[in-house]
């Protein structure tokens, strides 16, 4: 089983220069969000550079803070490491909890049918049409003492949906190959079909799944934050950009503050949004043969 | 200055204010900010095409030289914009302001019935007394004058014979009377019941000038509802005429009636802009005339980018830009801008909940070790947007509040920061357990700190160093920035510890006493209807209050009671007061001068307050027309 | 209760006069009808599941609207005294906050279907909620409908081309910068266009919707005034919308391009731009009508901030004001209206697909 996965990893990114390239861009981000600790206390040797007034405001890039200082005195590129590493973190546990739901719902839903399918279908519906955003607003007002997992966690609640379509159809589509008719025959158990014949042959959809959740995470709370409705207390991409709107940075003339969270924002939607399609053109029977360009 | 701050945004219910003031500016910083302007805008363009070439631009960026030979900076003359507005130009003072929501309603009585900030309440609506806080005097204006009997039973006003409404019928005692029984009785209504149901009994209109309160309780203080001190007054005259037989919860009164030297003239609901025009036949015109025909509240951008420009390019006179950016500006050369300050009526305070509930929070030697690791300095110098002084007092430095200090107190208890005496203080009462954390009654200690300001906002920033401080001292504790609805809950409820927010007063103590009364401490999670939301409780300072209600404050017999509430005041510290709040306001003399300035602060320069109505009657026009 | 109600009469109607088995045998007969009836059925379920989880979503919110309403005048100095009991007992129930939440859920349903009433609205009281959206709809609609479609339309024939030029630079660079931009948010882009044309070049306004020089109405240079504030906001939203039209367009041209009939028109020797309007691009455009239905949800997520970035007066700067000051009823309604144009779309396209195109037969 691990080896199977193993190998159609690395068949897949070998068929895919566009996934592979999503794949290097992301795995360059999630390095530098691991090491950021370390990159952070580098960047401040004795002083924490987060801490409010630990530089005077406003500096300008210079070798001692690269990208100069915010409002609070507050070295930027420290702050960009770490809320680059808070950002994907959000990513991560969004497009988890989303992911798994997702595929439980989708499961359940495509493999069982029947008015079991009826029911979840609906209800995944009805919960597509709600817009998210003012749902989004709301909950960050709730959010009382967020820690960055409640952040994940109050995000994917409406994220989890767009999985569990994309997953259903699929399973939906395997179900009534021949080969699952099969083992349905030979074997008795739901669980083990799905364990054995049906997963291993979504795990591409779920990739995707994955990645469009995460990417959809990361962008709703960056768009609450960025008109300063954010929740509280967790510091990610997108609080450095209301920083940077709210203050006017920009005509200050501190437009790291501005164009760096943006930059490093738009690289990992590219890479997440190459990662999702590399993976459908090599996955997608139809679309096999014109995956290369 | 809760309240629209020039340059200033409100976001939600916060404020987000940034403004150092004028005197500590660092000229060369902000010559290589401007510099690093000019690289926005090749990064800008830069950015469509790829962001990364931006970002390797940042070599020249901070070079050096280049601040030398920019430094003397010449007298640049500006480029005017065309302002979005359908009045001209040279006859228009434009003010900039929040974000407008309701336009086509003038009832103050009713939730979100009117629009504050709009201009209503500054050119159109004026008050009986006005208290200018910048000079301390009292200027009376729809009524002449206000006298108690000597057992304050009974207040007698007079009225302005010249008075008119802007429909032209006289302003009369029957007019006041109409209002103040209005809301005696109703205390559905906003600004009505409270105070007024309390102490108002009847009122007596023995001519058309005059009334006379008869009083149900004696108090020296009801004046204080009639007069504009801080923003407008609690109590404003309604026009008999116009509300005799309207439902006060529904009718709109639009266009609104009152007596100002301006009449509503147009409001845009799709510009949020209300337009002002001058009243021809204003009562006071003797007194006041202003020489701007129209004047202009408009929202402005949401972006503090886009409103400093609006400002630069003097498509807004007051307002509309922030202390940072006006910085740039003052320092570039910028020849057409003011720059006022003024003290918000609020210093920034810490409150700290008294409720032994909370636990070790109730215990004065906690609220002094916290004392001690407040550094007001650095607060002051580098966490507030403006350099302001620490507030010592729990009021603002106004000069007419200076007679109620008292240095040999203020000596006494001295305000320091220092985290040895606050480890000292805190062994008493909270020792370190075996595992090195502090305790109080066999409970870890662990303070809980909310503020309603956003995570960049001050009083934030404030609790933030705060937070920081007392973890140095192994107090460690939780600092949450809640949305205004979810903070004003917890913090009535007493579900805190310590409130990063502010708290003054715009008469005398007794206004801050009376709500420490132990009467009006409810326990904890009970709402407390904005009383005592510290729940202090005091005996004696209970005692001192019920007497103090009594007294007229700047008389000799309350001077030692004032002294030794101010006494218990800095025993246990139910606020913490941390800074003056300094706001400045921006104004632009491309159109108009004769603003308020630092030298010349003959006014208030809040253009909410209603008292913006004399800086609008100083104004002249330069002459300078609008671009075509 | 309004979900059923309607097919319930419609089925009743004719089962007057005829026995259950004849109009049974109808719809047997009349399988469009059938399909047409089920899908609405579907469509009221979806509706009022959607506004019932709105519903109770937003009024499960902590805090007290009221009571933060008095607290931000209070501190703004506007109201400088304390607030009796009876304002808020007053208020709250004027606002249908009283009473348990079933009540009022109860409560709010019945105004809503039966009078269409969404109760007052908090941010300019006493104007109900209904109006205050109204009021700001056609800006919404103007913007966003408008850039929706063109950035639809751009994004088909653009992803058409790349589709059928495969291979060549031009469509290489049009799908790669479309992978790597589509998902960057709208705003990123305004925030971009704004400090380049309206702060450095200063050549088009930044903020508002219109000159307030010229009095609204049908007035040429009322439009054109409209048109220049508009073009910055509804750039943003065309350029990003574009971009994720052309990849999707392409994904669907390219299978079609390896069909038969395609070798065969072209065989024939048909010109290339009529094989590629008449023959291929007529296989993609119908998936896309119904993908287009089901995008309006998602761009008006993304016109809320473009339209919070301009100070443009629509919907999305209504509903970020309402949400600031807990004004349930706007929030609510402006919620309820997104819900509804997005499902009616969808039935709307539903219903009218298998008209435009034979192949689709949703009733079997």
């Amino acid at each position: 089983m691990t080896m199977r996965v193993l190998n159609a990893v690395l068949r897949t990114v070998r068929n895919s220069k566009r996934l592979a390239t999503g794949l290097v861009i992301l795995a360059v981000m999630v390095l530098v969000a691991i090491f950021s600790p370390l990159i952070v206390s580098s960047i401040g040797g004795d002083t924490d550079p987060l801490e409010m007034a630990a530089y005077e405001k406003w500096l300008v890039p210079s070798p001692d803070h690269v990208l100069g200082t915010d409002q609070f005195g507050r070295d930027v590129l420290a702050m960009v490491v770490s809320a680059m590493s808070v950002s994907l973190q959000i990513g991560a546990i969004a497009g988890v909890i989303s992911t798994v739901v997702g595929v439980i719902v989708a499961f359940v839903a495509g493999y069982k049918g029947g008015w079991v399918d009826g029911v979840l279908s609906t209800f995944t519906g009805v919960l597509l049409v709600i817009p998210t955003f003012p749902l989004l607003i709301a909950l960050s007002a709730y959010a009382k003492n967020v820690s960055l997992f409640q952040v994940g966690v109050m995000i994917s609640i409406f994220s989890w949906p767009f999985a569990a379509k994309t997953i259903r159809s699929q399973v939906l589509s395997l179900r009534s190959r021949p080969y699952v008719d099969l083992a349905r025959v030979s074997k008795s158990r739901d669980l083990e079909i799905i364990g054995t014949e049906l997963l291993p042959n979504l795990l591409p959809f779920i990739g995707v799944g994955f990645a469009s959740s995460a990417l959809g995470a990361i962008f709703g709370l960056v768009g609450l934050e960025v008109i300063g409705l954010g929740p509280g207390g967790v510091i990610d991409l997108g609080q450095i950009i209301f920083n940077a709107i709210n203050t006017g940075a920009l005509t200050l003339g501190a437009w790291p503050m501005f164009v760096v969270p943006i930059v490093l924002l738009t690289l990992l939607f590219a890479a997440l949004n190459m990662i999702n399609i590399g993976l459908e053109e090599v996955y997608n029977p139809r679309l096999r043969g014109v995956a290369g360009e | 200055m809760r309240r629209v701050p020039p340059g200033t945004r409100i976001e939600g219910n916060h404020i987000v204010n940034d403004a150092p003031r004028p005197q500590f500016e660092d000229v060369a910083d902000v010559v290589r900010h401007q510099l690093s302007r000019r690289a926005v805008v090749g990064g800008g363009a830069a950015a469509l095409a790829g962001f990364l070439a931006a970002c390797s631009g940042s070599g020249s960026y901070s070079d050096k030289p280049a601040d030398n030979n920019n430094k003397p900076a010449a007298q640049k003359s500006i480029q005017i914009g065309k302002a979005n507005i359908p009045t001209p130009r040279d006859q228009t003072v434009i003010v900039g302001q929040v974000e407008y929501t309701v336009f086509d309603s003038f009832n103050t009585m009713i939730p979100n019935g009117w629009q504050s900030g709009a201009g209503f309440e500054s050119v159109c609506r004026e008050a009986m007394f006005y208290l200018n806080l910048a000079t301390g005097e009292l200027k009376p204006w729809l009524a002449t004058g206000y006298k108690y009997n000597d057992s304050h039973t009974e207040l007698t006003i007079n009225f302005e014979p010249k008075a008119k409404w802007s429909d032209g019928k006289p302003l009369t005692a029957n007019d006041f009377k109409f209002t103040m029984m209005l809301l005696r009785d109703r205390s559905d209504l906003f600004g009505g019941g409270g105070e007024l149901k309390e102490f108002v009994g009847e009122v007596v209109v023995p001519d058309e000038h005059t009334a006379v309160i008869k009083m149900k309780k004696a108090t020296p203080r009801l004046h204080y509802n009639f007069v504009a001190a801080i923003a407008s007054p609690p109590f404003e005259v309604l026009p008999e005429h116009v509300w005799k037989g309207q439902d006060p919860t529904k009718f709109k009164e639009n266009p609104p009636t009152r007596t100002g030297p301006y009449k509503l003239k147009q409001n845009i609901r799709n510009q949020k802009m209300f337009v002002w025009e001058k009243s021809p036949d204003y009562w006071a015109k003797d007194q006041l005339d202003p020489a701007p025909q129209y004047v202009v509240y408009q929202s402005t951008s949401k972006q503090l980018d886009s409103a400093a420009l609006a400002f630069e390019r003097a498509e807004f006179d007051v307002g509309s830009i922030d202390e940072q950016h006006a910085k740039q500006l003052r320092n570039n050369g910028y020849p057409s801008m003011v720059t006022t300050q003024f003290h918000d009526p609020n210093p920034r305070m810490l409150w700290l909940n008294s409720d032994p509930a909370r636990g070790v929070i109730a215990e004065p030697k906690m609220r002094w070790a916290i004392n001690y690791c407040l550094d007001r300095e650095k607060i002051g110098k580098s966490i507030w947007p403006v350099e302001v002084p620490p507030a010592i007092y729990p009021w603002a430095d106004y000069p007419g509040n200076d007679k109620w200090k008292n240095d040999e107190l203020a000596n006494k208890y001295k305000f320091e920061f220092n985290p040895e005496k606050a480890a000292g203080l805190l062994d008493e009462i909270a020792p370190k357990n075996a595992a090195g954390k502090r305790t109080y009654k066999g409970k870890e200690v662990n303070l809980e700190i909310i503020t309603a300001s956003p995570v960049d906002g001050g009083e934030y920033a404030i609790a933030n160093v705060l937070k920081t401080e007392l973890a140095k001292v192994g107090v460690p504790a939780t600092l949450r920035s809640l949305v205004g609805g979810v903070h004003g809950e917890k913090f009535e409820r007493g579900e805190y510890d310590i409130d990063s927010n502010w708290h003054g007063f715009a008469f005398d103590p007794e206004q801050l006493y009376t709500d420490w009364e132990s009467s009006k401490a409810q326990p904890i999670g009970k709402n407390a209807a904005g009383k005592n939301k510290a729940r202090f409780k005091d005996p004696k300072l209970d005692e001192l209050s019920l007497k103090l209600a009594q007294l007229d404050p700047t008389s000799p017999e309350a001077k030692p009671l004032l002294d030794q509430a101010l006494e218990i005041y800095f025993q246990k510290l139910p606020l913490l007061p941390v800074i003056q709040t300094g706001y400045p306001s921006f104004f632009n003399t491309a159109f108009w001068t004769g603003w308020p300035t630092d030298d010349d602060l003959y006014q208030v320069p809040l253009n909410w307050w209603p008292h913006f109505i004399f800086v609008l009657g100083k104004l002249k026009a330069t002459g300078q027309k609008g671009p075509a | 209760m309004t979900a059923t109600a309607p097919p319930a009469e419609a089925v009743q109607t004719p089962a007057e006069t005829a026995p259950r088995s004849a109009w049974r045998s109808w719809l047997a007969r009349h399988p469009l009808a059938a399909y047409a009836l089920r899908r609405f059925g579907l469509y009221l379920v979806e509706l009022w599941g959607a506004l019932t989880i709105a519903f109770f979503f937003f009024r499960l919110m902590p805090g007290d609207p009221i009571q933060t309403l008095i607290q931000t005048l209070q501190q703004n100095y506007v109201y400088n005294q304390q607030a009796s009991t009876e304002i808020i007992a007053r208020y709250r129930a004027e606002f249908g906050l009283d009473g348990n939440i079933f009540a009022q859920y109860l409560k709010y349903m019945e105004n809503l279907v039966l009078h269409g009433d969404l109760g007052p609205s908090l941010i300019s009281y006493p104007t109900p909620a209904q109006d205050v959206i109204l009021r700001s709809l056609p800006w919404t609609i103007g913007l966003l409908g408008v850039s929706a479609v063109l950035a639809w339309i751009f994004g088909i024939i653009i992803g058409a081309i790349a589709g059928w030029r495969r291979g060549k630079i031009g469509s290489a660079i049009a799908t790669n910068l479309s992978i790597a931009l589509s998902h960057v948010p709208f705003f990123f882009v305004a925030l971009i266009l704004v400090y380049v044309f309206a702060y450095s070049l200063g050549m088009l306004p930044a903020r508002s919707a219109y000159d307030s020089r010229i009095s609204p109405g049908l007035s040429l240079d009322f439009i054109g005034s409209v048109l220049k504030y508009g073009l910055l906001p509804a750039l943003s939203i065309v350029l990003i919308g574009t971009f994720g039209w052309i990849l999707s367009t392409r994904m669907l041209m390219v299978p079609v391009l390896g069909e038969d009939y395609l070798v065969y028109a072209e065989a024939k020797g048909l010109k290339p731009w009529r094989i590629l309007t008449r023959y291929a691009l007529r296989n993609c455009y119908l998936p896309q009508v119904t993908a287009f239905g089901i995008s309006l949800g998602f761009i008006f997520n993304g016109n809320v901030l473009v339209e919070q970035l301009f100070n443009y007066p629509g919907l999305g700067t209504t509903l970020v004001t309402a949400i600031q000051q807990l004004d349930f009823n706007t929030i609510i309604g402006v919620t309820d209206m997104a819900i509804f144009s997005v499902l009616t779309a969808v039935l709307l396209l539903d219903l009218l697909l298998p008209l435009l195109d034979p192949r689709v037969k949703y009733w079997k």
